[in-house]
């Protein structure tokens, strides 16, 4: 779960790392008088949760209060990538020298978290040389068990050469980003620009956390900062159900019963060639009621033109799948046809159910994708 | 013969005073399974499953009395890092990990530990080990899977079942299936579990069923090609997968242009693996290799 910026900062600030002041709003009535309490020039940040925000206009800088007032209403009613901006942050523009990026991620490839920092872009004009700041990226194992060691810290400042001034600060900074890192479970935490200021002293200007979703229910206060309005109904709907729900940008919906099966259907969907509207997980021993609320999700998505239902039967039961399917189309008008594939435990007594209502069955996947696909291609 | 475990293995069941946790107990006993005890710290001295089995308040009494060789672990996410830490402490040879959901950071520090321990960790998130006919640990279902002489190394459950439906409908048998588990970070990987399906002896032919995220596939790959002896044959899913989603399994997930299946695909083809489109190609595609 990745926490929006005004998140971050705020459990940056709680475990004592100094940032610029900031204020979030929703509406723009206390915009001047925040303007005047930073001392005028302020940065404008619209709070959402999708990359590229800086470039798609989301950060502007205002001059004065009128440019503040304008530019706060205009984003608060704007979207960035689709993604509606309910909350601004305003914050105090912090005159810096040079940048530089440090962070702590959990590195898949060796199952441990890794310190990682990049120089400024100014430390190589300095040194008359240019690199792609990529390249420049340096990284430490860390010990899971240990933590953190100061010394490697110190080595990470001397390799992406940060003054010796700034050593002391940085090792407060980056040990305190550890506390975050092992507190709140995250997966990254990280800054950038770590800005060197003007009148001395390092301070996060841009900052990030990810947090492990599966440490929720020991992260009462992450779980508070959970956004339902950065995601769709259908998603928070799914969410709720304990799905695993993607929206794809096809018209064949499916639901299937296990990530590694529905995975392997939306290929095969694609393999055929069509074009899957979602990836749906409703988890394996799924109920008769979880297959109907399925289906909704389903059914309710205005791009879905045809379902597919592929049921593998081990702890789920085919039989109350089909329970499920029947009771939905029972009771709402969906208006996509229908078709299912059922194998495994209680599979014949669930395809007798399905053949009772008379939706349509198949014995293998790759027929009823085959069967989704000449229906899409007929009325087109 | 089964790898890892077979019909005289002690085990013992870590949470199964729980409703699920019974409930396989009894399934597990049912395809031949030793199970001599079960664990729930403050009920022990009581007895589970009509009386049959004894529960136990820690892993290191219960092993103590009946000199188990193997724990499987069906506890909550918050208590299932405890139970792991338990079993590797005691050094117990063999743990399976049913349970999902567990946090990423108490992996890390369980797969740290174990560089230095004995003990093989399956999972977790796994549906377990299973030989038809022989044993069963885990929670895998009551499928239509045949005895035969086919190795399967999954991260996925259901597409395992999936795909041993489809082979048992050409009457193609399995030596042993492990579920290594969907998380991003898991105790024994493809390659750690390969060796043990070389040197089975009732292991003729290998399958492989990888999906989307981290490098399980690609270590597989080079393990396959310098050491191992059998044929194998891969099915990866994920292929139509956007970057950056999580598709159900918390491991499945393609950042900055690692993990994408096709990469997974090109590195095993080199190996010298047979890829499958579909999980409909496996049985005939297994018959020819």
């Amino acid at each position: 779960m990745k926490l929006h910026e005004y998140q971050s900062k705020k459990l940056f600030n709680q475990i004592g790392i100094p940032i610029p002041r900031n204020k979030i709003i929703q509406r723009t009535e206390n915009v001047g008088h925040i303007f005047n309490q930073f001392g005028g020039t302020v940065l404008l940040k619209a709070q959402v949760l999708t990359g590229g925000r800086a470039k798609a206009g989301g950060i502007r800088l205002a001059r004065t209060e009128y440019e503040a007032e304008n530019i706060t209403a205009f984003l608060l009613n704007s979207k960035i990538h689709d993604h509606p901006i309910n909350k601004v942050m305003i914050e105090e523009l912090i005159d810096f020298n040079e940048g530089y990026s440090v962070g702590i991620y959990f590195d898949r490839r060796n199952g441990i978290p890794e310190l990682r920092g990049s120089p400024s872009t100014k430390f190589w004009q300095r040194e008359k040389t240019y690199r792609s700041p990529l390249l420049d990226t340096f990284s430490l194992g860390i010990d899971p068990i240990i933590g953190i060691h100061t010394y490697k810290i110190r080595e990470l400042a001397v390799s992406i050469g940060l003054e010796k001034r700034y050593w002391d600060n940085f090792i407060f900074i980056v040990e305190k980003m550890w506390d975050l890192f092992t507190r709140y479970d995250a997966l990254m935490v990280e800054i950038n620009p770590l800005a060197v200021k003007k009148e001395n002293g390092l301070i996060p200007l841009g900052v990030k956390i990810e947090v492990d979703d599966n440490s929720l229910f020991r992260q009462p206060e992450i779980e508070e900062f959970i956004d339902t309005t950065a995601y769709t109904a259908q998603e928070n709907e799914a969410h709720k159900l304990g799905f695993s729900y993607l929206k794809l940008d096809g018209e064949i919906g499916c639901l299937v019963n296990g990530a590694g099966l529905a995975m392997a259907t939306i290929d095969m969907i694609q393999y055929f060639g069509g074009h899957p509207a979602n990836f749906l997980d409703i988890g394996s021993g799924a109920s008769a009621f979880k297959a109907a609320a399925g289906m909704r999700i389903l059914s309710e998505d205005n791009q879905t033109k045809v379902i597919l239902i592929n049921i593998f039967g081990g702890l789920t039961l085919c039989d109350q799948i089909a329970e499920g399917i029947i009771t939905q189309l029972e009771s709402a008008n969906i208006s996509q046809p229908l078709i299912v594939r059922m194998a495994g435990n209680h599979s014949e007594n669930g395809k007798k159910l399905l053949e009772k209502m008379g939706v349509q069955i198949t014995d293998t996947v790759q027929e009823a994708v085959r069967f989704c696909i000449n229906y899409i291609g007929g009325n087109k | 013969m089964s790898i890892l475990i077979n019909r005289d293995t002690k085990v013992l069941v870590q949470g199964i005073t729980s409703e699920l946790g019974k409930k396989l107990a009894e399934k597990m006993i049912h395809e031949g399974t030793n199970i001599v005890g079960g664990i729930t710290p403050g009920k022990g001295g009581e007895w589970v499953l009509d009386g049959r089995i004894p529960i136990f308040d820690s892993l290191k009494t219960a092993i103590e009395t009946t000199e188990a060789e193997a724990t499987i672990v069906i506890v909550p996410p918050k208590s299932a890092a405890d139970a792991i830490y338990e079993g590797i402490d005691i050094a117990i040879p063999l743990i399976v990990c049913i349970t999902e959901g567990l946090p990423i950071q108490d992996m890390m520090r369980i797969k740290y530990l174990m560089k230095e321990k004995d003990t093989i960790l399956i999972g977790p998130n796994s549906p377990g080990i299973y030989s038809p006919g022989e044993t069963m640990l885990g929670i895998i279902p009551e499928i239509t899977a045949v005895k035969g002489n086919v190795g399967i190394l999954s991260r996925s459950d259901t597409l395992a079942y999936e795909v041993m439906y489809e082979l048992s409908k050409y009457g193609i048998g399995i030596s042993t299936f492990i579920g290594i588990g969907a998380d991003p970070i898991i105790g024994f990987e493809f390659s750690d579990l390969l060796p043990f399906f070389d040197e089975d002896p009732n292991t003729e032919k290998m399958i492989l069923l990888g999906e989307i995220g981290g490098e399980f596939e690609e270590a597989a790959a080079n393990y396959i090609s310098r050491h191992f002896s059998k044929p194998v044959l891969a099915l990866i899913v994920g292929k139509s997968a956007p970057a950056n989603s999580i598709l159900g399994h918390a491991g499945a997930i393609i950042t900055n242009n690692c993990g994408s299946a096709q990469r997974k695909i090109d590195v095993l083809r080199d190996a010298g693996v047979v890829i499958a489109d579909t999980p409909e190609d496996i049985p005939e595609l297994i018959k020819k290799i």
